[in-house]
């Protein structure tokens, strides 16, 4: 089999601009329409990266599309990403067989600012694939103590059959994590909440934390995002304790391009992460 | 370098210093009459130059008008700008196959390094020139089509004596005379078919350039004259915007009534940010064969006009006509500001000119000055 | 030409057959086919990964159907039209309509609300033998269209970007924007702010790269209306450039005129029969 490989003599050009082949070595089958691939650089080593980045997976002659890192960084074997079936070109990565190869680039963009957690509780709130690109700062807070003494994740999906990561959900709980799940519509076997994501902030079936003291990172849909934040502030947690990670039409992932600007930010470059504090004034603005 | 002098050149001089920089290999781009507007092309002499012509500028509105003297640079600025080389349309990033054991190989294209001179270019151009530098070369990660066009170029600025009704660049502080950043700077002074030009060397290589033309010391009656030229152009620029907490401004209002009263006349036709100097956004597009086992990239001018820019999962994030315009005013002038520590506007005053239906953004930047909107928490910015 | 020419690299199918490929016509002038035989090395791609069943313009063969591709060309005009076009229709894997006449009635739509017995009265010397419809509609009216492509004619290039795109299992990319996107990427000046001459380009789509205005002609909205456009503040224009409310309507009710967003312009500057203007 002939190595793929990308030729680039020119030291000018970013390596985020070039694509590398990936291979699919493995598929998990997430839910319906969701998996989860697990890829390594067809040549090379796997690069690092920091929870919260984001890489342009292409899939070839479809296009790009922007997804987050899902694995833990710890894992030096293989990168995974969870990816939703929902045009074109998402649909062509979850098709893609194992062995198959798709191209990356990157990852890019900041992280989730664990190294400047202060407080002794973090609380991680996750919506529906938003889970993904928390999962990372999720074992990464779990390993590295600190002042972190008290973990907790709240995760919402649409209904039982879309949560996904349910193996880590019981590993973390073992591992002395708290988890709080909910859904927007029950079913027979779900005894859980029902109801939305800030229902579980300050409730018995969710988690009941010294708020003043709870530093919160949030992905999900913008507006679960904007309510989970209304009610942390309400609750006592300071804005600037709040952090969300934004999603914008990614494309060159160099702040190059312009199509991810949000307001002042550029989400490639400024994001995906950003201080509640800062985004609040566009966060709700329609159509911004 | 050395303590700038300026220097007198005649027209033969200004021939010189174009045979000049071709004997130094460079590809020299200036100012020329094509279809009906004056336009940077490749210049073969500076017979070519757009001699004893002027334009006449009003929001949607552009036209070409002689003039009864021998100025070469009597105008103020046509449709296209520097961007059009430095920043080009379209350019190809990478070609990619795919063997028939599905493997793929990626062949990043190699950017050319061509010297370019560019003569003529206008003060607010050499601005915009200086903020695209800013976004495509001087950011976290430098675009290569640019830096490998902008490396090796040698730009001429001359002053503007001619402003257009559409010009404002005073406002945004980048004219009518250059700041820094030029090899050579001209005052052109005008005396019917007499033309001389005072020339300030702005950099080492300006300077070695400028030795190599004939010319004169500039007299005291010639600095005062080109003193006077600029003083002209300042009073005869008529438009202009308040940039007094301009990013506030716009930002305080994101909801103002104002931008559905532009938007029943704006086309989203994409023309403000095409003719625009600044302008940098652009698209990818992967172009496929029918083989399907070869795929190109190219990189394309996008436009915030456009709907598919702000594509996301479920459709257009900015589907309404009023929500693009708002994203394009708002980070010309004020999210510019966030991103890289500068307004995005030079004043030029292209968006007007070449708008169909003339949109002036002075005017509307105005009425959101005299009716301002309700306040809203400004705080926020990337951190 | 000889095998050298061509550029294109041709993958020979790998499964049994390809996909097969119709072109029909229904009233048109044939420009759209013909750009399909236009597209030279590209022609020959297209045979590589298409078997041509039914081409009538270019092939005596005619396979019968079902067919994978179906191309439409033209418009719907006659009761015998709108019985063949639900046949293709049955036929057709994909049904992919091409040109202005498929894909908005076409410059014969100007028939529509007018009295065509008395063209018909007018033109033919025997107006009883003629079967004709009041109007001529777009293929997309009748029956499911799967994607059209517009233009008078359609552009090659686009042709074949939509066929490899429905080979690849992708949407086509074929740009929505407006016809000043293709001028300002070739240079060509605006030729509404540099010389007043009345255009369209702003509300129509890109497709043709700006043709006419490079050649000093105000764009006739060959490719239609584009994805958001403001008929009503380019009308506006017109009048400040000295246009009459009928000249207005005329402008707009060109190749495209009876797309919704020309026609509906058009009807807003149409003099009522009997005023002079």
């Amino acid at each position: 089999m002939n190595a793929a490989t990308a030729t680039m003599e020119s030291a000018v050009i970013s390596d985020l601009l070039i694509p590398r082949p990936y291979r699919v070595i493995h598929k998990v089958d997430e839910i319906p329409e969701v998996v989860t691939l697990h890829v390594v650089p067809v040549d090379g080593e796997l690069p690092q990266f920091a929870p919260a980045q984001v890489s342009m997976l292409g899939a070839f002659g479809v296009g790009e599309a922007a997804i987050s890192v899902s694995s833990p960084v710890s894992n030096r074997d293989f990168h995974a990403y969870t990816i939703r079936r929902a045009g074109p070109i998402s649909g062509a990565l979850v098709d893609t067989p194992v062995g198959g190869v798709i191209t990356i680039r990157g990852p890019f963009g900041n992280m989730w600012p664990l190294d400047s957690v202060t407080t002794p509780q973090l609380l991680v709130i996750g919506g529906g694939l938003g889970i993904a690109p928390l999962r990372a700062a999720i074992e990464a807070a779990a390993e590295q103590g600190g002042p972190i003494e008290r973990l907790s994740v709240v995760y919402g999906a649409k209904d039982p059959s879309s949560l996904i990561f349910e193996a880590d959900l019981d590993r973390w709980r073992n591992a002395g994590v708290e988890v709080a799940l909910i859904v927007d519509e029950g079913s027979e076997n779900w005894d859980g909440a029902v109801g939305v994501v800030p229902d579980l902030l300050e409730s018995e079936d969710g988690v009941e934390l010294d708020w003043t003291n709870t530093t919160a990172f949030i992905c999900g849909p913008d507006i679960m995002m904007h309510f989970c934040a209304l009610r942390l502030t309400e609750l006592g947690v300071p804005e600037g304790r709040i952090w969300f990670t934004m999603e914008r039409n990614m494309q060159c992932g160099n702040a190059l391009c312009g199509h991810c600007q949000l307001g002042p930010f550029i989400v490639c470059r400024d994001g995906p992460v950003v201080n509640y504090q800062s985004i609040r004034p566009f966060h709700h603005v329609r159509e911004l | 370098m050395n303590t700038p002098t300026s220097v007198t050149i005649d027209l033969t001089g200004l021939g010189e210093l174009v045979s000049e920089l071709v004997a130094r290999g460079y590809e020299v781009y200036g100012p020329q009459v094509h279809n009906g507007v004056i336009t940077p092309d490749l210049l073969r002499s500076v017979e070519d130059l757009p001699v004893g012509w002027t334009d006449e500028q009003e929001g949607g509105r552009y036209r070409l008008v002689r003039r009864n003297d021998g100025a070469r640079f009597g105008y103020a600025v046509g449709p296209q700008s520097w961007k059009e080389v430095l920043h080009p349309a379209r350019t190809k990033v990478w070609s990619m196959t795919r063997d028939s054991a599905g493997e793929l190989k990626v062949t990043m294209t190699e950017p050319d390094r061509p010297l370019r001179a560019f003569v003529g270019v206008r003060p607010c151009e050499l601005a915009a020139i200086a903020k695209q530098d800013r976004v495509l070369m001087h950011g976290p990660h430098p675009d290569p089509v640019y830096t490998a066009n902008r490396e090796n170029t040698f730009v001429v600025v001359v002053n503007c004596g001619e402003p257009a009704a559409t010009c404002f660049c005073p406002s945004m502080g980048t004219g009518p005379k250059a700041g820094p950043g030029y090899d050579l700077a001209l005052t052109e002074l005008v005396d019917g078919s007499e033309v001389r030009y005072i020339a300030e060397p702005g950099s080492d290589l300006g300077a070695a350039v400028l030795r190599g033309v004939p010319s004169a010391v500039t007299s005291d009656a010639e600095r005062e004259r080109g003193r006077q030229v600029i003083a002209d152009a300042v009073d005869r620029i008529t438009r202009q915007i308040d940039t007094t907490g301009i990013r506030d401004l716009l930002f305080g209002n994101l909801e103002s009534p104002r931008w559905d009263q532009i938007a029943e006349r704006c086309l989203t036709c994409g023309n403000c940010t095409l003719a625009c100097p600044t302008c940098f956004c652009t698209n990818m597009e992967d172009v496929t064969d029918l083989s399907g086992d070869h795929t190109d990239r190219w990189r394309t001018w996008d436009s915030c006009f456009s709907l598919e820019f702000s594509h996301m999962g479920p459709g257009p994030h900015r589907a309404s006509v009023k929500s693009r315009y708002r994203q394009w005013l708002t980070h010309k002038l004020g999210s510019w500001i966030d991103q890289f520590d500068e307004s995005g506007c030079v004043g030029c005053g292209r968006c007007i000119t070449w708008c169909p239906v003339g949109i002036d953004l002075t005017h509307e930047l105005s009425e959101f000055r005299a009716a301002p909107g309700p306040k809203r928490e400004l705080e926020g910015q990337p951190t | 030409m000889t095998a050298t020419e061509v550029t294109t690299e041709v993958k020979p199918s790998t499964k049994v057959g390809n996909p097969t490929l119709a072109v029909w016509k229904f009233a048109s002038c044939d420009g759209c086919q013909l750009s399909l035989l236009d597209c030279e090395d590209d022609l020959l791609a297209v045979a590589g990964r298409l078997d041509i069943a039914y081409f009538p313009e270019a092939s005596s063969g005619m396979m019968a159907g079902p067919y994978d591709v179906s191309l439409v060309e033209g418009s719907i005009t006659t009761p015998g039209d709108l019985k063949r076009i639900k046949e293709i229709r049955e036929q057709s894997g994909l049904l992919i309509t091409i040109g202005a006449c498929a894909t908005s009635g076409g410059i014969q739509a100007l028939r529509n609300g007018a009295d065509v017995s008395e063209f018909i009265g007018i033109v033919y010397a025997h107006p009883e033998f003629i079967s004709t419809l009041d109007t001529s509609t777009p293929i997309a009216d009748h029956v499911t269209v799967d994607f059209e492509l517009r233009g008078c004619p359609i552009d090659r290039g686009q042709l074949v970007e939509t066929i490899a795109a429905h080979l690849a299992g992708r949407p086509p990319r074929i740009p929505t924007t407006s016809v000043c996107v293709q001028c300002k990427a070739r240079g060509t000046p605006c030729i509404m702010v540099s010389q007043g001459t009345p255009c369209l380009g702003p509300v129509t789509q890109g497709g043709c790269n700006a043709l006419c205005p490079t050649y000093n002609r105000g764009c006739y909205g060959c490719f239609g209306p584009m994805e958001s456009p403001n008929t009503a503040a380019l009308a506006q224009q017109f009048t400040h450039l000295g246009l009459t409310d009928s000249e207005i309507a005329r402008t707009f009710r060109s190749y495209s005129g009876w797309a919704q967003a020309f026609r509906e312009e058009a009807d807003k500057h149409e003099i009522p029969q009997g005023t002079n203007q």
